[in-house]
């Protein structure tokens, strides 16, 4: 390693522990580096931070934030746990299905996990309180079932992901299908098993849905569903760019939120619209500095220095996905999930290309692991979300939400292993 | 002070979220021309791309006073009160540096020849007027931080309630969130109140 590059990952490492914004700790270290180790006129800094956002394809996160915002507050968590409760709510085990169903669209829909904990907790959690569910368990199972959901489209780290490895962003939204709907159901079967066998759901307020209401219900949840088969078959048939694909969702959101649901009103576009623009901003400005800290890492051929380490040391395509894996559990325990997207993925790719990892597949991976990070101690958002939510510590959530972490980690073991998850929807596999 | 203040406010707000709203309004009319009529919007592209980042850089001064640009924060959850401070201090510092140094070589892009002399491929203005969003955008976060550094050096670091952010985001009431809380197994058996 040359003297550059340890200085790079030395500083990097700093300015993170020193919890300035991961935007500046990216953008800082490769000013550093420009300054230090090249000849490079400083100017080139804020142009290339002007130039790594002026692409269109990356204009589908502003818009997919802004569409998930509106869904968000124009009322969907209630009329997905009806949906999900009009199904399933009359087996044993029913609520804790609703709820594991609802954390799932819901994720999807908004693509945020933490806010999905809120969204479908607050409805949820005292509901199946009153129904004899111990609010350990409900707590528990509410925290983690919203993070997979995220790997349902539209989803904005699998959009980072394909922006930062130049990969299409249609068919890594296929690709995270199958893996999405594999944690769904397994956790499915983990709450029917857990409620059959400690009798919860016996409470007597069990709620029981007439014909009627269950259509309604249907309905008004169709509506909100449509929207990940409009991108989806949007992007897919050709018809849209991922883009334009996320304009339509803001168009669609809209018609939704304010002639359907009627919920918010056109006066409440303007705090929607300065919310959205706040985390959008916060997503781009991280891209922008991280791209300038990808250019940075590939002019110090940082990338293929690892990649000659690892091939030299010879290692099986099962202890590589195993590292990968270890990796980024710890990663995603202490990081966002973007920003550790666009830190990390310049430098798995090239290794799993040499190894022959289907790139598509390793995105799976990557946000799969990210995604768990969020309900694993010490920092996993979700954790602190539901804590605050149930009132009890981020000990005892973690501690109650360890039975589904570890049936989420199973579903990533096989995801891992077995390809056929991610590409088989693409046709490969 | 404060007047300048609450002025800057607005114009943050305003420039941010319009910014955003008049790109996607721009995104969805020329998505329904071109797929709806077949006209090319040939501008739309740009116009978006522009909006979006002059969006991005006033959407990040708000982000920054609203202190939720995020971060490791690792070592300041096992601190005290005094520790929390001084992390907090120290970031600050660091963005500081970081604000400060861009920002400056970012007004310079703004008057090198090339800026001036280079229009936009499409819509034909000159490359200064919208990289001018990126010395604006530094400039005012550095203000910002400067505000952010006062505060944190006076008073100390402010808890921020993740949960409530949460729920701010999706707009639920605090009272709502309240209610989860004091739920107990006991209480629905009186009220038969049903909330699904």
């Amino acid at each position: 390693m040359t003297e550059a590059t340890i200085a790079l990952i030395v500083m990097l490492l700093l300015l993170l522990v020193s919890s300035a914004p991961i935007a500046v700790a990216l953008g800082l270290t490769s000013l550093v580096y420009f300054y230090y180790f090249t000849t490079i006129p400083l100017t080139q800094i804020p142009e290339r931070l002007f130039n790594s956002l002026n692409t269109f394809p990356l204009m589908a996160i502003p818009f997919f934030v802004l569409a998930a915002n509106i869904m968000s507050r124009g009322g969907i968590s209630r009329r997905l746990t009806d949906a999900s409760n009009a199904v399933v709510g009359q087996f044993r085990g029913g609520l804790a299905m609703t709820a594991v169903l609802s954390c799932m669209f819901f994720a999807a829909i908004s693509g945020s996990s933490p806010a999905t904990v809120v969204a479908v907790g607050t409805l949820l959690i005292p509901a199946m309180i009153r129904s004899g569910y111990p609010r350990e368990f409900s707590t528990g199972i509410i925290a983690t079932s919203g993070s997979l959901g995220i790997l349902l489209p539209p989803s904005i780290p699998l959009i980072v992901y394909g922006i930062a490895t130049e990969q299409s962003i249609g068919d890594l939204f296929i690709a995270g299908i199958l893996p999405g709907i594999l944690a769904g159901l397994m956790l499915l079967v983990l709450v029917i098993f857990i409620s059959r066998r400690r009798a919860y759901g016996t409470g007597e307020h069990q709620i029981v849905m007439t014909t009627k209401q269950k259509v309604q219900a249907f309905r008004d949840a169709g509506l909100s569903l449509v929207l990940p088969f409009l991108v989806l078959g949007g992007i897919y048939g050709g018809l849209f760019t991922p883009t334009e694909a996320a304009a339509v969702a803001v168009f669609y959101a809209l018609i939704v939120a304010l002639v359907f649901y009627r919920e918010i009103t056109v006066k409440d576009l303007g705090a929607i619209l300065l919310g959205s623009a706040k985390t959008s901003a916060m997503i781009m400005f991280i891209i922008a500095n991280g791209i300038l800290f990808t250019f940075v890492l590939t002019s110090e051929r940082i990338p293929g220095q690892i990649t000659e380490t690892l091939t030299g040391m010879n290692l099986s395509l099962f202890t590589f996905l195993l590292l990968v894996n270890l990796l980024l559990l710890l990663v995603g325990a202490f990081m966002e999930t973007s920003s550790a997207i666009l830190i990390i993925a310049p430098i798995l790719l090239p290794i799993g290309m040499e190894l022959g990892i289907n790139p598509i597949h390793l995105g799976i991976i990557m946000v799969m692991n990210l995604e768990i990070g969020m309900v694993t101690p010490p920092f996993g958002l979700n954790l602190f979300v539901a804590s605050g939510l149930s009132g009890m510590s981020v000990l005892q959530v973690a501690k109650a939400a360890l039975p589904s972490a570890l049936v989420l980690l199973a579903g990533l073991f096989v995801v891992t292993y077995v390809p056929f998850f991610s590409l088989a929807l693409l046709g490969g596999g | 002070m404060n007047a300048l203040n609450r002025g800057l406010t607005v114009v943050e707000n305003v420039l941010a979220a319009g910014a955003l709203a008049a790109a996607a309004l721009i995104a969805i009319v020329a998505v329904i021309l071109r797929s709806g009529f077949g006209v090319f919007l040939f501008w739309s592209e740009e116009a978006i791309i522009y909006l979006i980042i002059f969006s991005t850089f006033f959407g990040a001064v708000i982000t920054l006073r609203a202190q939720e640009h995020v971060n490791v924060d690792v070592i300041a959850t096992f601190l005290g009160k005094r520790g929390k401070q001084v992390m907090a201090l120290v970031a600050l510092v660091v963005t500081l540096i970081y604000l400060g140094v861009v920002g400056y070589f970012a007004w310079l892009l703004l008057f090198e020849p090339f800026s001036s002399s280079t229009s936009t491929p499409a819509i034909g203005i000159p490359l200064w007027v919208v990289e001018s969003a990126v010395p604006i955008g530094f400039t005012l976060m550095f203000l910002r931080a400067i505000e952010l550094l006062v505060r944190v050096w006076r008073h100390g670091v402010e808890e921020g309630d993740l949960l409530e952010a949460e729920a701010e985001a999706i707009g639920l009431d605090i009272e709502d969130l309240n209610r989860v809380r004091q739920e107990r197994p006991e209480d629905g058996k009186g009220t038969g109140r049903s909330d699904s």
